[in-house]
């Protein structure tokens, strides 16, 4: 079995007095892709951004490569190989879209490798180097994704995690970022993926954990969640 | 035509001002009310520079800069930082602790220096005469600076690395922690600049000011004008509105009376509060930091 990258064991948070979660476990395994599955407020965002840094910790722990987060930055957590795409597209508006690829690649030092990374990121997205000067808030939803997907990539992590994937896009949309998603999981990444599409995301995905009012309250393989009744009703429940 | 260039020389130094106002503002979304015993510390600076240690204007600049910037940097990390790491809704607590801070250098400067009103003669004699209107040199000088450091600021925005951490940090603060961009240290190093912004008005205005205790309501005023007119936050508008100040000032001093002068920058607060809250920068460039 392919080695563990990701280990969240027993994780609780709160904002201000209202606890978000109560003791969340996964564990994401190389080169797998993982859903995270639930309604709207179920927690799935807040475990992402615990994993990443954003928000605080109050107990359990976070592994990556059975590394202890609590001792890596958030701002140095990139370097370890770990990206979240958050909820809300993690672009720079006013920054041109080669400008915003840049600050994903803020920590490749030499230019070289930058360059290389860019056009990496530009063959898979080649729509994003026909708009590299235009600003970003000036592109289509769709475009706007595709930035905040290509953005994460241009560290060439080993974990990518992206929170709402389909948000706001048409439905042939998402059909070609999930095209675009296998070929970047062909490259090596491994992913973890949060969507409210849930057919459409277990068809993709091999694992998945479905959350419920901060807890997990379902995991398994993706063709066994998706015929399990149980996983829409964790979606209608609240 | 005298009017006008005069206006435009003290519109520069205003756009410097207003620049290492608004850079705060737009990285960290809070104003620094310490910012004119900034410009006390650098004119006490210079008179020191001048009467105790008689160095060239040129070293006294270049120091003050140095200075100036350390001391930005470190009162970011010992006051700031502290406030910022126990509060996370920091933004009012931070601007409180500036009022804060502008009170404890007022009354450290008095304590230190007195209240007396300390003077230095010009740094740079005569001037230069074309027709029948003259320019001192010293006034060409400081033009000359400050429209240096304006080139020089925007550059560093949008041509180096920093610029383009600065600018992620105040676009998007999330996704520029998660691009790898250390916080704390942008939050420090921005208000190093601006102390160093202000370091260059402050030494290069001291022989038309004095230094004492209160200098620095002069220089926030302007500050404060200058910001708003821009639109908080807003590099470009600053130093549009730090020239369109600077030449109102003189033209309504010359056509009007001195003593509409200083009225001026409160008139176009509240003009630009009433029309175009949004500030006069935006119609330039939807982004805010060059
Ligand atoms: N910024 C916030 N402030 C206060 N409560 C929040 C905030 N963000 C999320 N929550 C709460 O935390 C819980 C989990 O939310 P979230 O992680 O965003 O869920 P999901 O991503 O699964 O929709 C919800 O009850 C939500 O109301
Ligand atoms: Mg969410």
């Amino acid at each position: 079995m392919a080695n563990e990258l990701l280990r969240v064991e027993e994780l609780s948070t709160s904002y201000g007095d209202l606890r978000a979660l109560w003791g969340v476990s996964l564990e994401v395994r190389e080169n797998e892709i993982v859903a995270l599955l639930g309604g709207n407020g179920a927690g799935k965002s807040t475990s992402l951004r615990c994993i990443a840094g954003l928000h605080p910790v109050q107990s359990g722990t976070v592994l990556f490569e059975g590394r202890d987060l609590r001792a890596v930055k958030p701002h140095r957590r990139i370097r370890e190989g770990l990206v979240l795409i958050p909820e809300e597209r993690g672009i720079f508006p006013m920054m041109s879209v080669e400008e915003n690829l840049k600050v994903g690649g803020f920590t490749i030092r030499e230019k070289a490798g930058l360059e290389t990374a860019l056009a990496w990121v530009y063959g898979l997205f080649p729509v994003l180097r026909a708009r590299r000067w235009q600003p970003a808030g000036s592109l289509s939803g769709g475009e706007q994704q595709m930035l905040s997907i290509g953005k994460g990539l241009v560290s060439q992590p080993k974990l990518l995690m992206l929170d709402e994937l389909s948000l706001g896009l048409a439905p042939v949309l998402v059909l070609k970022l999930l095209d675009l998603l296998k070929e970047i999981h062909a490259n090596g990444v491994t992913l973890v993926l949060v969507d409210q599409n849930v057919k459409k995301i277990l068809s993709f995905c091999h694992r998945g954990y479905v959350f419920e009012n901060g807890r997990i309250v379902l995991e398994g393989k993706a063709a066994d969640l998706a015929a399990d009744p149980r996983t829409r009703k964790a979606y209608l429940g609240r | 035509m005298q009017y006008l260039v005069n206006g435009l020389i003290i519109g520069a130094v205003y756009a410097v001002i207003g620049v290492g106002f608004t850079l705060i503002f737009g990285i960290m979304q809070i104003l620094n009310f310490a910012y004119g015993e900034l410009f006390m510390i650098a004119a006490y600076l210079a008179y020191f520079g001048v009467t105790v240690f008689m160095l060239p204007l040129w070293l006294i600049l270049i120091l003050a800069m140095a200075v100036m910037f350390l001391i930005g940097f470190g009162i970011e990390k010992a006051v700031i930082l502290p406030v910022r790491m126990k509060i996370p809704d920091w933004v009012v607590p931070v601007i409180l602790v500036t009022l804060a801070l502008q009170i404890i250098l007022q009354n450290l400067a008095l304590i230190l220096e007195g209240g007396n009103f300390l003077g230095i003669p010009a740094y740079i004699m005569g001037s230069l005469r074309v027709g029948n209107f003259s320019v001192s040199y010293e006034r060409l000088l400081m033009f000359g600076i400050c429209v240096a450091t304006l080139a020089g600021i925007w550059l560093l925005l949008r041509k180096t690395k920093l610029g383009l951490a600065l600018q992620a940090v105040s676009q998007n603060r999330d996704a520029a922690i998660l691009s790898g961009i250390n916080t704390n240290t942008v939050y420090a190093l921005c208000f190093g600049l601006s102390g160093l912004l202000i370091s260059i008005p402050g030494v290069l205005m001291m022989p038309h000011l004095y230094a004492y205790p209160t200098v620095g309501q002069v220089p926030i005023m302007k500050a404060f004008a200058v910001t708003l007119f821009g639109g908080m936050g807003n590099v470009a508008g600053a130093i549009i509105g730090g020239f369109i100040l600077g030449v109102a000032e003189t033209l309504a001093a010359g056509y009007i009376s001195a003593l509409v002068k200083d009225g001026v920058a409160f008139a176009v607060m509240i003009l630009i509060l009433v029309f175009y809250p949004a500030g006069v920068g935006t119609l330039l460039t939807r982004r805010k930091l060059g």
